[in-house]
């Protein structure tokens, strides 16, 4: 009995593989979304300079399993009045890097992080039945937009 | 082979509870296995894969949780109204069967005379809760009558007598005073538990 108690955890460990290392993992995490911030930046480069759209990046805090809680920056986008914010969600998702919501007065939208590329991310289009995504660009940019924003009147 | 939600002579509430536990059990499979992607020790990047189209990729823990808890929630739910329709063909079955058989005993007898009544009134037409759930609380369940809420505590009676393995809390409408076993009910309860035999 006491031989296969110690087989058990010797193949439970085995299973684990390698340790993470979750410190990189969020250092990563948070530079990835700097970047994102600053490709949104570029994407709304004109109507920033046209202060048809405010920009202003503020601080919060993440929750996640193993990683623990850390300061990571939310972008806030105002747009005639309404306010629109890409939060980060964490880096510990299934199947990505990371993951950022986009998050309005009507709807929130996710962005993922490529888990292969962590420059790319992604926007996810639909989740059920099945997961429907496009690149993160300026026509992305903007259907995410207008699905989380009031409608137009 | 029978079908759930299909229509049959002889209604089972054993093969429902089978097959909620069964589904049931399908639902925390696919959640462990989902959830172990993410446990430590993992890559959850390059880990073991999450199928490419998956509704679940980008989800953190705690919302993959949260979305089987709802599954779980929305089979408890329609299992609850499974297991409501059987228990009422149980019902009805039984109350024919005393009804045309002319037996002496106490609920056969309230049984005819709701039905005379109920002939008198709509024809044929016997509604579940003036007539068969009527004659029952005309009499007696666990030597005890009941006050009220008495059409959901009979089901839930009933439930409780078939499935005593039920989860608590499943039946919002469970009487507390009939959780018993099927031996310790009147021949109200118990006679569900005949017709299943």
């Amino acid at each position: 009995m006491g031989d296969q108690l110690t087989e058990f955890l010797r193949k439970k460990e085995q299973a684990a593989g390698p340790p993470i290392d979750w410190q990189t993992k969020r250092e990563s995490f948070v530079r990835s979304v700097e970047d994102l911030y600053a490709l949104v930046k570029s994407m709304l480069r004109e109507s920033i300079a046209s202060k048809a759209v405010t920009v202003r990046t503020f601080e919060m805090e993440v929750t996640e399993d193993y990683i623990g809680t850390y300061a990571i920056p939310g972008l806030e986008l105002t747009i005639g009045g309404e306010r629109v914010e890409l939060r980060p969600k964490g880096a510990l998702v299934l199947g990505a890097a990371g993951r950022v919501d986009i998050r309005g007065g009507r709807d929130t939208v996710t962005l993922i992080q490529n888990a292969n590329d962590e420059r790319e991310w992604t926007i996810v289009l639909q989740r059920v039945p099945h997961l429907r995504t496009a690149p993160f660009d300026r026509e992305s940019l903007k259907y995410a937009l207008e699905r989380v924003m009031l409608p137009l009147p | 082979m029978t079908h759930s939600f299909e229509p049959r002579e002889d209604p089972d509430i054993d093969s429902v509870w089978r097959w909620f536990e069964f589904q049931l059990g399908l639902i925390r499979e696919e959640q462990g296995r989902i959830l172990q992607i993410l446990a430590a020790g993992r890559d959850i990047g390059v880990g073991p894969p999450v199928a490419p189209g998956s509704p679940f990729i980008g989800l953190a823990p705690r919302e993959v949780e949260a979305f089987f808890d709802e599954q779980a929630g929305y089979l408890e739910l329609l299992t609850m109204f499974e297991l409501l329709a059987t228990i009422e063909a149980i019902l009805r079955i039984e109350f024919k069967a005393r009804v045309r058989e002319r037996r002496k005993d106490d609920l056969s007898r309230r049984f005819r005379e709701a039905h005379r009544e109920a002939h008198k009134l709509r024809g044929d037409k016997i509604r579940l809760d003036d007539d068969i759930l009527g004659a029952l609380k005309r009499g007696r369940c666990g030597g005890r009558r009941l006050s009220r809420n008495v059409e959901p505590a009979r089901l839930a009676c009933a439930w409780q007598a078939l499935a005593p393995e039920a989860w608590p809390g499943l039946y919002a409408g469970r009487c507390t005073a009939h959780r018993a076993r099927i031996d310790r009910f009147d021949s109200t309860v118990a006679m569900v538990g005949r017709t299943r035999a």
